[in-house]
């Protein structure tokens, strides 16, 4: 039984059709591709470099923990009939081609089912192995000079794509869009997600129909070139102002298509195809379309239909297994019958498909991710770094403090025969020397933390920006994380309560437009303070990571006018008197009396009210800074 | 280290456009005095290639190369692991022993563990390799031209690791239409090239064809390279050195003499017997760029119109 979807008929399953047969388009990246689906996606492209290449695959994941030493290789102890001995172990991605005939043979294909969440060591590694001519590997005495012959699989959600190195993404040339993700959140997908999540795995394990297979490995065994006016028709839809890496994808592609169709030419048509099947538009149509879109005339190309566009496809773009897919074991037509979306044999108007994104939403996504992501992180206090934060690696130490026991020893291991020869000792016995000693290297984490709230509805009229200035170079100073509260912000999701912003550190580009928020009209000023000290207890209590030191910055009138219930049900019911300011000052004595958080209010000398501020600060235990006037400001420079 | 011989690389012959980055490695090779060569620039744009292209041009080997997954031992040395197991011990060169007079290249030289940067940057700033670890205590000379790439999208380098290599190039994507058809096309030979030798087809026309070309251009700078020394400078294109870097506020002395070597090995590719303005000026932007004031603070590197117009006006005061 086949899996009762649309899967060897879109654009997902040509893409990978086309990276099979084409070693420079193995670096697949899919967006808001499901976690299941994509493991099944997997398999499926696994099959299909097995008919390309008649080599096995060999399938590794990749995730949020992958260290070095699991990526690259280590040392290990191997007992035999001999006794003890420390051998080489070759890490996932490190090269096969000297462990054994078998390995040799194999393929590999690498799986990131969130790239948004890949570790630090192999988003280093993918830097250096994806689409790479040449690969290295000089650690720990190996000395190794490689082709790297892997196929990378990943996805993310399109949304976060901000949250990735660039570095990275380009890296990702062949870029597909999960088919139907637009349907994520209606009932119709709802219920095809259910109706397969309920299928037993042995039923929906995927095998590609013989004339597929057949089709891929014609494929392989050739290899068609391309035509001046294909390679011209290259440039018709990229700008050549970003990345070469797309053009030539695109021409890889062009040229992956026309073999599948077992053409001996690469055509202008095959570009066309290939442009479409990424959702690439011309880029004089990009212009024009944001031209227009910016006129309010057309929406988004990604989510216009396309019945309006008159695209001709070229009939060899099949569509793979169009007819045996779409049925199950006993023959009949399942629910969802495949919807062939090209129509081979002849030219046709495609009618409501929907085009496929942008595939470089890198270009117009706003940065979520820290400056120069891909480095390793730098220490932020060497006096109190110890113990803390996730082990990142191992490094040479002089100290007996977080010994890593397992590399110490390792790091031993090779020199016993020569000490036991040299020292006339016990050959049973350990001989440790100071220079075998490794300790763990683990991923910084803050010591401090800068939390600010900001009531926007109280820094109009005031030089505010002056006023925090000292206390922002002392979160980079100190490499403190920071997390905002918005309170009265005009952009706000919901218009009675506040909202928070957590980032590591002050050079995530998200804080910079925290600071420049409109202001609204509502103040719950009750619920920042709330989620203010809910905030800042768990950052002072939870966790073996948990911060020393908080430094809480309030600007604010003390106007707050939404109760913190009110806050919390999202509907303000009946009269509100003075309930906000006192729902405030309560919460800011529960402040008052959290130890280890300096709190400092800056105050934006209200006309009205002046006293409030100054009751919020007294009961918060807060020193009190004032923030010039504007006027103040203007008549001193006058 | 394994036989590097079966991965193919494009033929740095056949490489389209990017001439200033492919000038800036051809002088250092010609003078290796001059320290050498960091390219940055955005992905995608031949940076790797074209310095594993030159280098199995120049030694017919891929160049020696420090990648980011290195540890310490593999750097300076360290004691084979199999024969320690064996109560022997012997020592295994590490690769800045294994580049002396030859090339280091460095990739993602910004992404390098700061630990293995400062091992590189005293050998750089001394000649000299200090092995002390381990029981073993000893010092070597050497001598390389260090070679970098790097995506400044993730960061600068320290001054005192930019400042080590003499000459930088930025490099940019081509944007001429007619480079960038050439571009594909050549991708597409080699890609078919490549295709036909794992099948054991023939047709190797574009390889074949490189062949010849490489072997010219290498005789080519070879020639250069012995000649570098016959090469005048004379009194004024000293001081036209020390007034272009004066006038750029270049930090230090290194900037004066990395020029006139720049100028100097430009001549001798070029075939002449004296260094001349137009050859100062051809190299000073590489010379330059990362030595400014602006670029250390702004931790990025620039080099604009503004910047070749304000070289332009200064060597033409001093030729009038």
């Amino acid at each position: 039984m086949f899996h009762p979807e649309v899967a060897l008929t879109d654009s997902v399953s040509n893409g990978l059709a086309c990276a099979a047969i084409t070693r420079g388009l193995r670096s697949i990246l899919i967006f808001d591709a499901p976690y299941g689906e994509l493991e099944m996606t997997a398999r499926r492209l696994a099959q299909m470099l097995e008919c390309a290449t008649g080599r096995e695959v060999k399938q590794v994941n990749l995730g949020s923990s992958e260290l070095d030493d699991d990526l690259w290789g280590s040392t290990v102890i191997r007992y035999d009939k001999i006794g003890a001995s420390v051998v080489w172990h070759r890490g996932q991605l490190a090269n096969l081609g000297n462990d054994s005939r078998e390995d040799e043979q194999r393929l590999r294909l690498v799986l990131i089912p969130d790239l948004t969440r890949l570790s630090s060591a192999a988003a280093r590694a993918c830097v250096m192995l994806v689409g790479a001519d040449v690969a290295h590997l000089e650690r720990y005495g190996q000395d190794e000079i490689w082709q790297p012959d892997i196929c990378w699989l990943a996805s993310c959600p399109r949304d976060r794509v901000g949250a990735i190195s660039p570095h990275l993404l380009d890296r990702f040339t062949l870029r597909l869009q999960w088919p139907g993700s637009h349907q994520l959140h209606t009932v119709a997908g709802l219920l095809h997600r259910l109706l397969n999540a309920e299928l037993p795995e042995s039923t929906t394990m995927v095998s590609l129909p013989s004339d597929v297979k057949d089709q891929i490995s014609r494929a392989a065994q050739f290899m068609p070139t391309a035509s001046y006016d294909a390679i011209t028709r290259v440039l018709h839809y990229t700008s050549g102002s970003h990345s070469p890496r797309r053009e030539i994808t695109l021409a890889h592609l062009a040229q992956a298509i026309a073999r599948l169709a077992g053409k001996s030419q690469v055509a202008a048509s095959h570009v066309d195809s290939a442009a479409r099947l990424i959702g690439l538009v011309p880029e004089t149509r990009q212009t024009d379309e944001h031209e227009q879109a910016q006129e309010g005339q057309i929406p988004n190309p990604s989510t216009v239909e396309s019945n309006d566009l008159q695209i001709q496809y070229p009939p060899e773009l099949k569509a793979f297994g169009s007819s045996s897919v779409a049925h199950d074991s006993e023959g009949e037509p399942s629910e969802f019958q495949a919807v062939p979306i090209y129509e081979p044999g002849q030219m046709v108007v495609v009618d409501k498909v929907l085009l496929p994104a942008n595939p470089y939403p890198e270009d117009s996504a706003s940065i979520e991710r820290e400056f120069a992501s891909l480095r390793l992180p730098l220490f932020r206090n060497s006096a109190t770094r110890t113990g803390r934060g996730p082990v990142i690696g191992v490094e040479r130490s002089n100290r007996f403090i977080d010994l890593a026991p397992v590399h110490t020893l390792l790091a031993a291991a090779p020199f016993q025969p020569i000490r036991h020869k040299h020292r006339q000792v016990d050959n049973h016995r350990l001989v440790l020397s100071a220079t075998d000693l490794r300790s763990y290297r683990h991923e910084p984490v803050a010591e401090q933390m800068l939390l600010l709230l900001l009531d926007y509805t109280s820094m109009h009229d005031c030089d505010w920006q002056r006023a925090l200035r000292p206390y922002l170079s002392w979160a980079y100073i100190e490499r403190a994380s920071i997390s905002i509260v918005q309170v009265g912000m005009a952009s706000a999701f919901h218009e009675y309560r506040a909202q928070l912003v957590n980032a590591r550190s002050i050079l995530v580009p998200g804080i910079a437009a925290c600071l420049g928020e409109k202001p609204g009209k509502a103040t719950p000023l009750a619920h920042g303070l709330d989620l203010a000290l809910r905030t800042v207890q768990h950052a002072l209590q939870q966790g073996r990571s948990a911060i020393e030191q908080a430094l809480l910055i309030v600007i604010s009138d003390g106007r707050g006018n939404v109760p913190l219930e009110a806050s919390r049900n999202g509907n303000i019911t009946g009269q509100i008197s003075c309930e906000g300011i006192e729902d405030a000052l309560q919460i800011a004595q529960h402040i008052s009396n959290l130890k280890d958080v300096q709190t400092v209010l800056l105050n934006p000398q209200p006309a009205h009210y002046s006293e409030l501020p100054l009751t919020l600060a007294r009961t918060l235990g807060a020193q009190i800074i004032n923030i010039r006037r504007n006027e103040d400001v203007v008549e001193e420079s006058l | 280290m394994n036989e590097d011989t079966d991965i193919p690389i494009l033929p740095y012959t056949c490489i389209v456009g990017q001439e200033q980055l492919k000038l800036a490695l051809e002088l250092a090779y010609i003078a290796p005095s001059i320290g050498g060569v960091l390219i940055s620039g955005e992905p995608g744009t031949g940076k790797s290639t074209t310095v594993r292209a030159f280098a199995k041009m120049m030694y017919e080997h891929l160049p020696v190369t420090i990648p980011i997954n290195a540890t310490e031992d593999r750097v300076v040395g360290g004691w084979n692991i199999d024969a320690l197991m064996k109560a022997e011990p012997m020592w295994q060169e590490g690769l800045l022993e294994e580049a002396d007079k030859k090339l280091l290249y460095i990739d993602e030289v910004n992404l390098l563990d700061d630990h293995i940067v400062n091992i590189i940057l005293d050998v750089t700033s001394t000649g000299v390799l200090v092995v002390q670890r381990e029981g073993k205590d000893e010092q070597k000379r050497i001598r390389f031209t260090l070679v970098g790439t790097m995506n400044p999208e993730e960061g600068g380098l320290r001054p005192q690791l930019l400042d080590r290599f003499g000459l930088l190039v930025q490099v940019a994507a081509e944007i001429e239409r007619e480079n960038r058809i050439k571009i594909l096309q050549t991708v597409l030979d080699f890609d078919e090239a490549i295709f036909r030798r794992r099948n054991g087809q023939e047709e190797e026309t574009l390889l074949e064809a490189a062949y010849g070309d490489l072997k010219r251009h290498r005789a080519k700078l070879e020639e250069a390279r012995h000649n570098f020394y016959g090469v005048r400078v004379s009194d004024n294109i000293a001081e036209v050195c020390i007034k272009v870097t004066s006038a750029f506020q270049t930090e230090g002395h290194r900037g004066d003499y990395q020029m006139a070597f720049a100028a100097r090995a430009y001549a001798a590719r070029e075939g002449y017997k004296r260094v001349n303005l137009e050859h100062v000026k051809k190299v000073a932007p590489f010379v330059l760029q990362h030595r400014r004031p602006e670029a250390k603070q702004l931790n990025r590197i620039l080099w604009t119109k503004a910047e070749s117009n304000r070289l332009e006006e200064l060597l033409h005061d001093v030729s009038s």
